[in-house]
């Protein structure tokens, strides 16, 4: 076996060894899966949770999970994590039906205000779907026009459908931008707990400056020593322990 | 100005600033009781700063004189952290009686102005006159209430060195004793003569009303008296020598408290015992709760006087209310614990949805430094009690029919959705990648392409714009000049230079009245296609196109008569003058 045979059979047998360490990653996820969805219909949801968070972390890991995950919590009664469950499973398939449906219910029991039209709207889409529908209509209109300056005689031709394509691509231009902007300004996270006081600074021994009911959606601003600064859509907030915040993504600053 | 610039301005910005962040500035009196004219000592303690000028004390109104007594500096590197501190020593002459507040004083240091805290002390009359070594009992008040906790200060005075002292040794009548300071040693002026001074801080607290007995109290003491045989040396300082050791005993009469009852009149029905002056703050640990489930109600006693004898804050009773006692604590803020925070807590259950608020009983308590009873009233929390206990929803029992793999099915609008069969997409680990900003780059590249295309196209337009009239006012002369030759070649009668002058002369006016750049391709035929078009009468055209012809015929046998090129000359003028009114039209 010479250099290069040895170097093909090391490539080989490693994507071998990768491939059998993914399958088995995947069937014991596939079985915690199972498992959580059999104590949450035996009307075990601890377990269940137990199930579906050891299932989130294996190889499939996916929105189905999130989505149990939520319900789990929900009849667990772990509103805030519940929610945050589902709003992170809300930006990967934002038009599930089941997942909105589930979402306008844990609303309406945290008694949050309905969502407004425009927000709704722009929900029907991910931020890596509006970024990328802007991205095609704005490069085909801009293309076109282009395309007719460099061809004067042909800038009669499909007027009216040049105009409705860069209304819609503002439309989508703007839909991406205002998504975006939720995304770095709007909420993170929420509380997760009955009635969590927030507290004026990052001590046990601080004032209450506000008490947030379980299920609110906050922005995380800060971290210190497991504390972390959070204000709600009215402004308010305060210090409270990191682990009463349920955070809709890990890295979403 | 490079990055070292801005990180050295930064790093600089960060120490001022850590500077400012550091440096305080405390004030204090060596003593809370001070014999009337006596002197008492006043420091200003500045802490990380450098001071750029001696502070200046206002006028006091109990103080006869205020003397300097020098900066006093302390450098201290403690695991590599040094800390500065200057202290500023006044020595201020008391007289009258009463509270002595020194206002803030104002310290102006480099790095900015900071201004000390108030502080006071209680001038007390003068009494007899001090022996070489005496004790004394001093009170800020021989008169107080029931209940009340009175500091007092037990002082040693001695005008010689103390080689040892013994714990004071001290009676009380109808006192109960509380919280203890350790002793200060400071210095004072009596009558001109110095004195160290000793003191013990205490309280205590009366039980029953009536004249009662502080004290008497007694010091053991051992002096070192040098007999005037011979000076001390430094040697006798530190060998002890030099001095003789006399034993004695300060004794220091008993002090009368006159001691009053709360009054009766203006009692509040709710008043349980509590003197000093307070402020309450209530906080509970939920506001939203199923019914039967128990919160914390927590109630901050705040302010000063006597913490022993503050209750606890009261529910209002309410139906469906059951309140249990729970822990209590109290923070002090002095070291004889007459300010502070005292709080209680209590585990309150709600039974019935019905309760919309938590309700108090107004907080009472009596002043003794105004001498009348307070009442406080605690503003009610509002609360929700949800009727069932739990939040959750109850479990789904119908089952799910004829599914499809992936269909989850809501039985009612209030109910989950059924769980999902399958995993679905992976949940990505990093962040979407249209939040990144490199992607509006990417979208907004095609519309700046197009944004410079429309503005290069705009330029060229202008461009060409501005060189057009230039290029035509340069045509005009050239018309002009071939004119000129022309009518100059008919008179000299060269036909061979007339018709080249004409030649030029008519492209010349042709282009310049249809916008062309130059004559060169201009023909015949822009008599039909352009100038007709534009204008020009039907003689003149017909006129024009037989100078062209002429002018082509020339070009084979340029020879013609005078008169004949006379004749072409006047034609020309009538044309090109013809050409020149279409033009003036079109301007």
């Amino acid at each position: 076996m010479n250099g290069i045979d040895r170097w093909v059979w090391r490539c080989l047998s490693g994507v071998g060894r990768l491939w059998v360490m993914l399958l088995m990653g995947s069937t014991w996820a596939a079985s915690d899966f199972d498992q959580a969805r059999k104590a949450y219909e035996q009307g075990n949801p601890t377990e269940a949770v137990a199930g579906f968070e050891r299932a989130l972390s294996g190889a499939p890991g996916g929105v189905g999970v999130l989505y149990n995950l939520g319900n789990a919590r929900f009849r667990q009664g772990e509103m805030g994590r519940a929610l945050a469950a589902w709003r992170q499973a809300e930006w990967i398939t934002p038009r599930d039906p089941a997942l909105r449906h589930n979402l306008d219910l844990i609303r309406r029991r945290l008694s949050q205000a309905e969502l407004p039209f425009w927000k709704q709207w722009l929900m029907l889409l991910t931020l890596d779907e509006w970024a990328t529908v802007a991205g095609v209509l704005v490069w085909v209109w801009s293309g076109w026009q282009i395309f007719i300056r460099i061809k004067p005689r042909l800038a009669d031709s499909g007027s009216g459908v040049r105009w409705l394509l860069g209304s819609v691509a503002v439309v989508a231009f703007l839909g991406w931008v205002t998504a975006w902007i939720l995304m770095q300004q709007g909420p993170n996270a929420a509380i997760a707990g009955k009635e969590v006081p927030a507290r004026f600074g990052p001590l046990e021994e601080s004032d209450i400056a506000v008490n947030f009911a379980d299920g609110t959606e906050v922005r995380v601003e800060q971290y210190r020593n497991g504390w972390v600064r959070v204000s709600d859509a009215e402004g308010r907030g305060g210090w409270i322990p990191g682990l009463q915040v349920a955070r809709y993504h890990p890295r979403i600053p | 100005m490079n990055a070292g610039f801005w990180f050295r301005c930064l790093g600089v910005g960060a120490l001022l600033l850590f500077r400012l962040a550091a440096a305080s500035v405390t004030a204090s009196l060596d003593r809370a009781i001070v014999e009337s004219g006596e002197t008492v000592r006043f420091n200003v303690i500045l802490e990380g700063e450098q001071p750029t000028e001696v502070p200046k004390l206002p006028n006091l109104p109990m103080v006869q004189s205020i003397q300097y007594l020098g900066p006093r500096q302390m450098t201290q590197i403690i695991n590599g952290v040094s800390s500065y501190q200057v202290t500023f020593q006044f020595q201020l002459q008391t007289r009258g009686q009463g509270e002595l507040t020194i206002p803030p004083v104002t310290v102006t240091t480099r790095g900015g102005a900071f201004q000390t805290p108030a502080v006071s002390c209680r001038i007390i009359p003068k009494e007899a006159k001090t022996d070489r070594v005496s004790l004394k009992i001093v009170t800020p008040r021989d008169e107080c209430f029931v209940g009340e906790t009175l500091p007092y200060d037990l002082q040693l005075y001695s005008s010689v060195n103390l080689n040892q002292i013994a714990p004071p040794k001290m009676s009380f009548d109808g006192f109960v004793t509380g919280q203890e300071m350790p002793p200060s040693n400071t210095q004072t002026v009596r009558d001109g003569q110095a004195f160290i001074v000793l003191s013990y801080r205490h309280t205590a607290t009366p039980i029953k009303e009536g004249v009662l007995s502080l004290g008497p109290a007694t010091q053991e003491y051992v002096l070192e008296v040098n007999r005037g045989r011979r000076s001390r040396s430094l040697l006798d300082d530190f060998f002890g020598g030099g001095a003789e050791l006399e034993r004695g005993t300060a004794e220091a009469p008993a002090r009368k408290i006159r001691v009053k009852p709360l009054p009766s009149e203006g009692r509040p029905a709710g008043f349980s015992g509590a003197i000093g002056r307070f402020s309450v703050k209530t906080t509970v640990s939920r506001t939203n709760l199923a019914a039967g489930e128990a919160i914390t109600v927590k109630w901050s006693v705040y302010g000063r006087g006597s913490f022993n004898s503050v209750p606890s804050p009261q529910l209002t009773a309410l139906e469906g209310v059951k309140t249990y006692a729970g822990t209590n604590g109290f923070a002090s803020e002095d070291p004889l614990g007459l300010s502070g925070t005292k709080t209680f807590e209590s585990t309150v259950i709600m039974e019935s949805p019905s309760i919309k608020a938590l309700t108090f009983e107004p907080y009472s308590f009596f002043d003794p430094e105004i001498g009348r009873y307070s009442t406080v009233a605690l503003r009610p929390i509002a609360v929700t009690v949800r009727p069932e206990a739990g939040a959750s929803a109850p479990a789904s029992t119908k089952p799910v029919v004829a599914a499809a793999p992936t269909a989850r099915v809501a039985d009612h609008r209030e109910e989950l959705m059924s769980l999902s069969i399958r995993g679905g997409r992976r949940v990505p680990a990093e962040l979407p990648w249209g939040r990144q900003p490199i992607w509006l780059v990417v979208i907004v590249l095609p519309l700046i392409g197009l944004g410079s295309l429309e503005g290069w196209r705009r330029w060229r337009e202008v461009r060409q714009r501005r060189l057009q009239p230039t290029r035509a006012s340069q045509m005009r002369e050239s018309i002009l000049s071939h004119q000129a030759a022309m009518r100059a070649a008919a008179q000299a009668s060269q036909s061979g230079e007339f018709f080249a002058a004409l030649d030029v002369l008519l492209r010349l006016q042709c282009a310049v009245i249809l916008g062309l750049p130059s004559g060169d391709a201009v023909t015949a035929q822009v008599v039909e296609s352009g100038l007709v078009p534009k204008g020009l009468d039907l003689d003149s055209a017909e006129a024009l196109r037989r100078l062209f012809a002429a002018v082509d015929a020339a070009k084979f046998a340029p020879a013609a008569e005078s008169a004949e090129l006379s004749q072409l000359r006047e034609s020309a003028d009538a044309v090109v003058k013809a050409i020149q009114v279409l033009e003036g039209g079109r301007r």
